[in-house]
C-alpha cells in the first residue's frame, strides 16, 4: 500500500501519449513523486509557524516540482518557476528593465473571452500564440493531474498510516 | 565537433563497407558523436562507424511497435535537427566517391510505390542501429541480446538497407559481417529480400515528398532525418520538374499533407486540395487552423467528460489548481512523522527495482539534473539517476530527461509489477529501521 503503489495503479494508464508528435513524452510519475516527497519531508522537518504558511510552502513546492519535472522545454514550466522564484525573493517589486532583445509577438488579441481566460489560467500564457497556448495547456493539464494524484495518494497513505498508528497506540494504553 | 566528424568520416571512408559515403544518405549516416548523443530517445537518428562495436541503447527505444506511423512520428524530434545539420556538411565532402550508388539507388525506386511510411521508418532505424554500434565508448552499453530481442524484425532490413546504401549488391553480406563483427544481429545478412523493401520505402516516401520538398531542400537544413533523407534522394532525381504549389492529384494530396504534418516540425508543406484556392495565405491559414484543431482535440481528450467548449477546459484546470491547494493544506495539517526518511526509502527501492528488472541497461553517469533543493542531494541524485536513465550520455539535459523519461515509460510497464511487491517490502523495511538506509550514504 505504498504511495507509489497507489499512484501506479491509478495512473499508469493515464500517462498515454496520444500524439507524440506534439506532446513531448511526459516525465515519469516517480520522478515527480521523489522530488515532491523530498521537499515535503524538508518542509516538515523545518518546524514552521502556522499550518497555513506551511500549506503555502507546500503548494509552492508542489508547483515547483511539477515544473521541474516537466522540463525547461515547456513554456509554462519556465513561467511557473519564474513566478515562484520571484515570489520567494519577495523584495520590493521594481519594474525590471526589459532588455530590448525580447521580441514581443503581437499575438494576444484579447478578443475571445475563452482565450483570455485560458491565458490567465495557464502560467505563462500571456505571451504565446494561440496554437502554442493550446499545446502548453494540454501539457499543463497532464502535469496537474499527475500532481493531484500524487498528493492525493500521499494524503491517503499518510492518513491511513496515521490511523493505524493511533490504533496501535490506543490498544496498549487500554491494556494498561 | 567538426573535427570529430571529419575524422570519423575519414575513418568511415577507409572502410569501404560503410555506405555512409552516400551523400544522399549521409544525413543519417553521420558519425557525429555529440549529435548522436542528442538523439537519445530517437531511433531515427542513427549514425556511426560500422566497425566499432557496441550496441546503442537507443535501440531500446519503443521498437515494440515498429510498424506504426506513431513510431515514425516519434522519430521527428528536434534533436534530429542538430544531427542532420552537423553531419551533412561535414561528411558530404569525403563521401563523394559513391555517386554511382545514388544512381543505383534512384533507379531502384522505380518499382516502389506501395511502400508505406513505416518502411521509411524502418529505414531510418537502420542507420540508428548501425550508428549505435559504432559508439561504444560514448554511448551507454547495451547488450546485443537486448538489441536482438528488440530489433529482430529490423535486423535483416537494417542490414539490407545499410548494404543497399553502401554497395547495392554482393559485397553487402561480407561487408556487414566485417563491419558488424560485434553485432550478432547481422550475421548471415539477407540482402536481396529486404533490399527492395527498403527501396520501396525510400521510393514511396520520396514520391510523396517529391514536389513539395524540392524547393525547400536547400532551405531546410535543420529538418528531421526522415525529411532530409528524402530530400537528399530527391537531389538525385533532378529530372522531374516540380511545381510545389500546384495541385496535381487530390487523393495523394491529403495523404501527403498528413504525412507532411506528421513528419515535419519546422515546416508544413501542404498541397492545395483540389478545387481550393492555392493562395499561399489561405494555405497557411488552413494549416494553422488544422493545427489548432488538432491541439484542441488533444486537450479535449485530456479533460474527462465531454468538453465541447474551451470553457469547460478552463473550469477543469481551475478546479485542478484548487485541488492542489486544498491537498497542500491537508498535507500541512497532517502531523509530520519524523523519523521516516522517505528519500532514502524511495531511492533504495528504485535502485533495487531498476537493478532487478533492467539489468541490460547500463546507467550512464549523467550529471545533468535539475537542481534539487534538499539536504540529501547525493542520495536523491542516485535515485534520480536510476530513474531518469538516459540511453546515452549527452550534453543536453533536456533531451536526457525527456528521452530518459520516455524510455523509462516503456520499461515501466514491465517494472510495475515488480514495483508493487518491492515497494511494499521496502516500505515495511523503512518503517522498521531507518538507520541502515541512512548509514549507507548512497
Amino acid at each position: 500500500m505504498g504511495v507509489i503503489d497507489i499512484m501506479d495503479a491509478k495512473g499508469t494508464s493515464s500517462l498515454g501519449n496520444p500524439n507524440p508528435n506534439i506532446l513531448t513524452p511526459h516525465p515519469s510519475k516517480s520522478s515527480v513523486a521523489i522530488r515532491f516527497l523530498r521537499v515535503l519531508s524538508l518542509v516538515r522537518h523545518t518546524a514552521s509557524s502556522s499550518p497555513s504558511s506551511r500549506a503555502c510552502r507546500i503548494r509552492r513546492a508542489a508547483c515547483s516540482c511539477m515544473a521541474y519535472s516537466a522540463g525547461p522545454r515547456r513554456a509554462w514550466s519556465r513561467a511557473l518557476l519564474r513566478k515562484l522564484v520571484r515570489r520567494r525573493r519577495k523584495p520590493p517589486r521594481r519594474d525590471l528593465p526589459r532588455p530590448a532583445a525580447i521580441i514581443r509577438r503581437r499575438r494576444p488579441v484579447g478578443g475571445d473571452r475563452l482565450e483570455v481566460a485560458l491565458r490567465r489560467v495557464v502560467p505563462g500564457g500571456a505571451g504565446m500564440e494561440y496554437c502554442r497556448l493550446l499545446e502548453e495547456a494540454a501539457d499543463y493539464v497532464k502535469c496537474l493531474v499527475m500532481q493531484v494524484r500524487l498528493m492525493q495518494s500521499i494524503v491517503d497513505f499518510e492518513s491511513h498510516v496515521h490511523s493505524v498508528n493511533k490504533r496501535s497506540e490506543i490498544d496498549p494504553g487500554d491494556r494498561n | 565537433m567538426d573535427m570529430h566528424e571529419k575524422d570519423q568520416c575519414h575513418s568511415l571512408k577507409s572502410e569501404d563497407n560503410l555506405e555512409y559515403s552516400n551523400p544522399g544518405n549521409s544525413s543519417f549516416l553521420l558519425p557525429n558523436n555529440p549529435s548522436i548523443r542528442s538523439v537519445s530517445g530517437n531511433s531515427s537518428v542513427t549514425i556511426g562507424q560500422a566497425n566499432q562495436s557496441g550496441p546503442f541503447s537507443s535501440s531500446s527505444i519503443p521498437m515494440d511497435d515498429p510498424f506504426s506511423i506513431g513510431f515514425w512520428n516519434q522519430s521527428t524530434k528536434p534533436t534530429d535537427l542538430d544531427l542532420c545539420k552537423n553531419n551533412s556538411p561535414a561528411c558530404s565532402n569525403p563521401v563523394n566517391g559513391n555517386s554511382s550508388l545514388n544512381v543505383e539507388w534512384n533507379s531502384s525506386d522505380s518499382f516502389s510505390i506501395g511502400g508505406t511510411l513505416l518502411q521509411a521508418a524502418n529505414l531510418s532505424h537502420f542507420p540508428a542501429d548501425k550508428a549505435f554500434a559504432g559508439r561504444p565508448a560514448r554511448l551507454s552499453c547495451f547488450t546485443n541480446s537486448s538489441i536482438d530481442g528488440m530489433m529482430s524484425p529490423f535486423s535483416l532490413a537494417q542490414s539490407a538497407s545499410l548494404c543497399a546504401n553502401a554497395t547495392l549488391g554482393d559485397e553487402s553480406g561480407a561487408q556487414i559481417e566485417k563491419n558488424k563483427e560485434h553485432k550478432n544481429n547481422f550475421d548471415g545478412v539477407v540482402v536481396s529480400s529486404d533490399h527492395p523493401s527498403s527501396c520501396i520505402a525510400l521510393g514511396a516516401v520520396k514520391r510523396k515528398r517529391n514536389t513539395e520538398d524540392m524547393p525547400l531542400d536547400q532551405a531546410q537544413e535543420a529538418s528531421h532525418v526522415s525529411r532530409e533523407m528524402e530530400e537528399n534522394l530527391e537531389f538525385e532525381q533532378n529530372a522531374e520538374p516540380n511545381s510545389p504549389s500546384v495541385v496535381t492529384d487530390k487523393p495523394r494530396g491529403k495523404q501527403v499533407k498528413d504525412s507532411n504534418e506528421s513528419l515535419k516540425d519546422e515546416f508544413i508543406h501542404i498541397r492545395a486540395r483540389r478545387g481550393q484556392a492555392t493562395n499561399s495565405h489561405s494555405l497557411a491559414e488552413r494549416v494553422r487552423r488544422e493545427k489548432i484543431n488538432e491541439r484542441m482535440k488533444l486537450l479535449q481528450d485530456l479533460v474527462p467528460g465531454k468538453a465541447v467548449m474551451l470553457d469547460e477546459i478552463i473550469n477543469y484546470v481551475q478546479s485542478l489548481q484548487q485541488q492542489v491547494e486544498f491537498l497542500s493544506m491537508k498535507l500541512a495539517a497532517i502531523n509530520p512523522r519524523l523519523g521516516i526518511d522517505i528519500d532514502s526509502v524511495l531511492s533504495k527501492y528504485l535502485l533495487q527495482s531498476y537493478n532487478g528488472t533492467s539489468g541490460a541497461m547500463a546507467f550512464p553517469s549523467s550529471s545533468v539534473h535539475p537542481p534539487v533543493h534538499t539536504s540529501q542531494q547525493g542520495l536523491v541524485q542516485a535515485g534520480l539517476q536510476v530513474m531518469a536513465n538516459p540511453p546515452d550520455s549527452l550534453g543536453r539535459s533536456m533531451n536526457i530527461q525527456l528521452a530518459a523519461v520516455h524510455e523509462y515509460k516503456e520499461s515501466k510497464m514491465q517494472v510495475s509489477n515488480s514495483w508493487e511487491e518491492g515497494l511494499q517490502g521496502v516500505m515495511q523495511m523503512a518503517y522498521s529501521n531507518n538507520v541502515n538506509l541512512n548509514a549507507r550514504g548512497l
